[in-house]
């Protein structure tokens, strides 16, 4: 059976956080900005004494950055960070995952090292996010497989 | 006896004993690591230890004195040599003796049996707190380090009938009690011991009653030896939980500052200092003295003098300058490289010195000491010196300097080439150093940490590194300044004054705005536009900072005043934003972005020196490295340094049948099967002669080998000095053109630029993607600019492009695309430029064009046969928008597609990057 997964939106997109990287639902956070970083970081934020990094992925979807409400608290294997959302919506159980190679071109190029797998949700795509999300990010803007141009 | 058995009559006498052992064990550990031990001291520093361990009884100790005595003294009357056996006896001896005063020799502050008295006060006496803190107050006086429990600064409020004092040892029952005499109140003082009862034995008594270090001194050492050991990660979050503890506090007062009542204050102001007090006392649990690493080192010299056969002695000076011990482990490495240089390249050999006049013995002293907040380390040797005019033709080498230059160049300036990777100014390479490596990763260290390394030395005086560094990483001071939307820290020792910029004098020099200093101005700049251009800011304040070399004037909005703060780092930014050492906390809930100076403020003047001067080629600076060899023909040819990784004296290759004819097989090198590639045959050239060596490159994703006859030097060279080919000379087919340009070289003449890719393009063809891709729909009919020296290239990446059904014109280089754009022709979708282009490279292009209002938002393709992340940082520093390795067509394919969609389909603003 596949991992349950978080349903949380960002713009109109709706995504799946796997609930075994989510650790906790943030909200009224107090995100600082950090000049001189790439859009895919909103800023930083003290989560019980604790500064994280932010993470947003706003620019890559093409939309604007907004101001953070809500963020997961998400464990990789690098640590924690937060992943901003715009709303969390329940716990889904999804079932059989779409074959990539049926989504894998409709997903942009920016957002889809990131993507682990897509699934029908009622009249809506959801695209389920990698578990070690935030290490991906991290790494796209290392060059490790993505430059950050702004 | 043993020394912890020892009765002292006073700590005084405790005290001096343990000064001069420990002296006497250091010139005997001394003596006997140099090569011609002093004999004389050696026997004077046994008996002295004999005598004085006699004198109090210690009998183990006189004994192993008295044997080394007697072998000292065979020695001198010539029955025995001081071998390396006498030697290891005498070091063995040395430990011994030590492991006897640490083990059981706790300081006069912390006597190993201290004496436990049981005050019993009038119960029906007003202010015995007062009371109890006066007869502590009076002992102290008498025997330092005696301490109370209650503790003493908890006795204000103390309201019970007992107290007990842990007095010294050596503190005899009669001066105790002379101490207390005058004291009201007290019904009776008692040694614990004699006072029976069921309460805790003397010893469980005298361990309750550990002193606690004084706020402002070093704990002492038996409280830090105690029998607990606790990771430095678990002290680390000790420190974190109490600074978050202040954090929390000041969150409190700052909700209820205007409206609490006195009592809440009261406890407020409590937790405040005692979260400050166990702060300080956690801190300071972490410091160690720098002996703990000095004495790793004398052994460490005796070694290395053996091994390169000179004569070395290490002094060491302020041992007991205490540093945060996470600093202290990292710092053993660059300092044992120091040593290494001192004594390889520093100290000459007895014969050479001899032959100056200097003593056969060279010295390496290792100083420390702790001033301006700062612990100070200097590692200074009388060896034979920097070699500046050595160093100064090797800048004229490698292209760093102009001759003029490296001729006029201070010290100053040439000691900072020192810390460049692989240099080196060793006549030779030996086993310890010599390499080239070392002195960049000291720097690295230093960096890393924020402390500071400068050198000093003057020919056959000897050399000096004195480094700075910070006293602990934990905690900072911190000035608190706004500027634009930020709140930003300063560490405090790096801020020299604080001006009202109206009244500051602020003008301009020659279009930088400055403000006059005894020197020379120094810049201004708006601290928030230094950190977003677009940030809004006022610039009422200047900061005058200086930490190291970097000097200026940061114009602020507001000045918050100076904290003690909690700097914690923000992993995932480490690499983005290397000016940002971390966050602090502050007391109103606001985060702190601490700055590191040195990395945000860029272009002071030495900062401007440093640029101009820096060996490592900017992006964007139109300059490239050129290593130049010759062929079998006589004459020059030359290859990005880039492109290569090293070059062979000798190597076995392999030859493989029925291969391309330019392939002569492969060689295996470091586990690797590496192709080795003929220039001489791709080029029509006469084989390689007998002394031919191996030039091994890396470039289009792949290591290959090319033999050549004689490898030149490296020369730094203009792109714009390279000539394309002349047109008759250029007129063969792509697939036959077998050079890039020319380039004619003040000293070496004419020298070829080979095009390799092409070369390696006809001995291992690439896979192009399939014809029918048609997952690209919305790029189709797209016009893409691409402008590449190679023509094979070109045809290269027009075969890629092709399955997107995109258009391509193409340029010959860099200076005709830009030409072209200047001409106002239609702009192109996109622009992908190879990055070695004669004339104008693929970065200066590109900057040029991000910074052109015509096609600064047209996006910008790097393709590079130059590979590693190196190279992607200096495309993002050009502000390219991808940077693609050649050659993988169907990658390139693919980054060309997502950049070509239309902005919110794909691009963003990350692209896909291969390196």
């Amino acid at each position: 059976m596949e991992e349950q997964l978080l349903t949380v939106r960002v713009g109109p997109y709706l995504f799946g956080a796997p609930v075994t990287a989510v650790t906790e639902i943030l909200s009224h956070l107090s995100v600082t900005h950090i000049p001189q970083t790439p859009d895919l970081i909103a800023g930083v934020a003290v989560v019980r004494g604790q500064p994280l990094e932010v993470w947003a992925l706003w620019a890559p979807l093409g939309l604007e950055p907004r101001q953070t409400a809500l963020a997961l608290r998400w464990e990789s294997a690098r640590g924690v960070s937060l992943v901003a959302v715009d709303a969390v919506e329940s716990l889904w159980s999804p079932g059989q995952p779409l074959a990539r190679d049926l989504w894998d071109s409709l997903v942009p190029p920016a957002i889809s090292p990131w993507v682990e797998s897509g699934y029908r949700m009622e009249s809506e795509w959801l695209w389920s996010l990698a578990a070690d999300l935030p290490d991906r990010l991290q790494s796209s803007i290392l060059g490790g497989g993505r430059l950050a141009a702004g | 006896m043993r020394f912890s058995d020892v009765i002292w009559d006073s700590p005084d006498e405790h005290d001096l004993f343990v000064q001069e052992a420990q002296e006497l064990l250091a010139s005997l550990e001394e003596g006997a690591l140099l090569a011609d031990p002093p004999l004389d001291a050696l026997f004077r520093a046994a008996h002295t230890l004999k005598g004085s361990g006699g004198m109090v009884g210690l009998t183990d100790w006189v004994t192993g004195a008295h044997d080394l005595e007697d072998a000292l003294d065979q020695v001198r009357g010539g029955s025995r040599t001081f071998d390396e056996e006498l030697q290891r006896e005498t070091l063995q001896l040395v430990d011994l003796l030590r492991a006897e005063l640490a083990g059981a020799a706790p300081g006069p502050a912390e006597s190993a049996n201290p004496s436990v008295w049981e005050l019993t006060w009038d119960k029906n006496a007003p202010m015995l707190g007062a009371r109890a803190y006066q007869a502590w107050q009076a002992v102290a006086a008498a025997f330092p380090g005696t301490a109370s429990d209650p503790p003493e600064e908890e006795l204000s409020g103390w309201t019970g009938t007992k107290s007990l004092l842990r007095v010294p040892a050596g503190a005899g029952p009669s001066q105790v009690r002379k101490a207390l005499a005058a004291i009201d109140n007290l019904l009776s003082a008692e040694p614990a011991a004699e006072s029976g009862g069921d309460g805790p034995s003397p010893d469980e008594r005298a361990a309750a009653l550990s002193p606690v270090p004084a706020p402002g001194g070093p704990p002492p050492a038996a409280a830090r030896e105690g029998t607990i050991r606790i990771g430095a990660a678990s002290l680390e979050r000790i420190l974190e939980g109490l600074g978050e503890l202040l954090l929390d506090q000041g969150q409190l007062e700052h909700h209820w500052g205007g409206t609490a009542d006195q009592a809440t204050r009261s406890v407020l102001d409590h937790m405040r200092r005692r979260a400050l007090d166990l702060q300080d006392l956690t801190l300071r649990a972490r410091m160690l003295p720098l002996d703990t690493l000095f004495r790793q080192y004398p052994r460490a010299i005796h070694d290395m003098a053996k091994q390169l056969d000179k004569k070395i002695r290490l002094e060491t000076q302020g041992g007991e300058t205490e540093l945060d011990r996470l600093v202290m482990d990292r710092l053993h490495e660059p300092l044992l490289h120091l040593l290494r240089n001192a004594c390889d390249h520093g100290i000459e050999s007895a014969k050479v010195r001899a032959s100056q006049g200097k003593p056969e013995t060279g010295t390496v002293r290792l100083a420390a000491y702790a001033a301006q907040g700062h612990v100070h380390v200097r590692v200074e040797d009388d060896g034979a010196g920097i070699g500046w005019d050595q160093l100064r033709e090797k800048a004229v080498r490698q292209g760093w300097m102009s001759s003029d230059e490296a001729l006029h160049a201070s010290s100053d300036r040439l000691a900072e080439l020192l810390f460049r990777p692989g240099v080196s100014t060793a006549e030779k390479v030996t086993d310890l150093s010599g390499r080239g490596v070392g002195l960049d990763v000291v720097k690295a260290f230093l960096d890393e940490i924020h402390g500071t390394i400068t050198v000093e030395s003057d020919r056959q005086q000897g050399t000096t590194f004195h480094l700075e560094l910070p006293m602990t990483m934990a905690i900072m001071t911190a000035l608190i300044v706004d500027a634009g939307p930020w709140t930003i820290g300063l560490p405090i020792l790096t801020v020299e004054r604080i001006d009202v910029a109206k009244q500051a004098g602020v003008n301009t020099v020659l279009g930088q705005a400055a403000v006059p200093d005894e020197d020379a101005p120094i810049p201004v700049y708006s601290l928030a536009q230094l950190l977003d251009p677009a940030a809004p800011h006022e610039d009422i304040y200047l900061i005058r900072v200086k930490d190291g070399r970097t000097q200026a004037a940061l114009a602020v909005d507001e000045v918050r005043g100076q904290q003690e703060v909690v700097v914690k780092p923000v992993a995932a930014l480490a690499s983005i934003t290397p000016w940002l050492s971390g966050v602090a906390l502050l007391g109103d809930g606001r985060l702190a972005l601490m700055i590191d100076v040195r990395r945000l403020v860029p272009n002071t003047r030495n900062d401007r020196e440093r640029t101009r001067d820096d060996g490592i080629l900017r992006a964007g600076s139109n300059q490239m490295e050129l290593l130049v060899f010759q062929l079998s023909d006589g004459q020059r040819y030359g290859i990005n340094v880039y492109k290569t990784r090293e070059v062979l004296r000798a190597a076995d290759v392999t030859k493989v049948p029925e291969q391309h004819p330019w392939l002569y097989g492969f060689l295996r090198l470091r586990g690797q099967t590496v192709p080795v590639v003929s220039l001489h045959r791709a080029l029509g050239l006469p084989e390689p002669g007998p002394d031919a060596v191996m030039l091994m490159t890396e470039f289009n994703q792949s290591v290959q080998a090319f033999p050549v006859d004689m490898v030149d030097r490296m020369v730094r060279v203009s792109w714009d000095r390279v000539e394309p080919l002349p047109a008759v000379l250029d007129s063969a087919g792509a697939g036959h053109r077998r050079f890039t340009g020319i380039i004619d070289h003040a000293e070496l003449g004419p020298i070829q630029l080979i095009d390799f890719e092409q070369i390696l393009e006809q001995v291992a063809p690439p896979e192009y993607p399939p014809a029918d891709i048609n997952e690209y729909g919305p790029v189709t009919g797209k016009m893409v600019w691409l402008a590449d020296d190679s023509r094979v290239a070109l045809s290269q990446v027009e075969k890629a492009l092709r399955p997107l059904g995109v258009q391509v014109r193409t340029f010959a280089d860099g200076e005709a695309l830009w030409n072209a754009v200047q001409a106002g022709k239609p702009l192109p979708a996109l622009f992908v430029l190879d990055v070695e282009m004669p004339r104008l490279d693929g970065y200066t292009l590109t900057q040029r064009l991000k910074h052109d209002p015509r096609t600064h938002q047209v996006p910008i393709l790097l393709h590079t046969s130059l590979s590693g992340h190196w190279h992607a940082d200096r495309a993002q520093q050009v502000e390219a928008d991808a940077i693609v390795t050649k050659f993988e067509p169907a990658m390139l394919a693919r980054t060309v597609a997502g950049l070509l969609l239309p902005v919110g389909m794909v691009r963003g603003s990350h692209v896909e990057v291969r390196s």
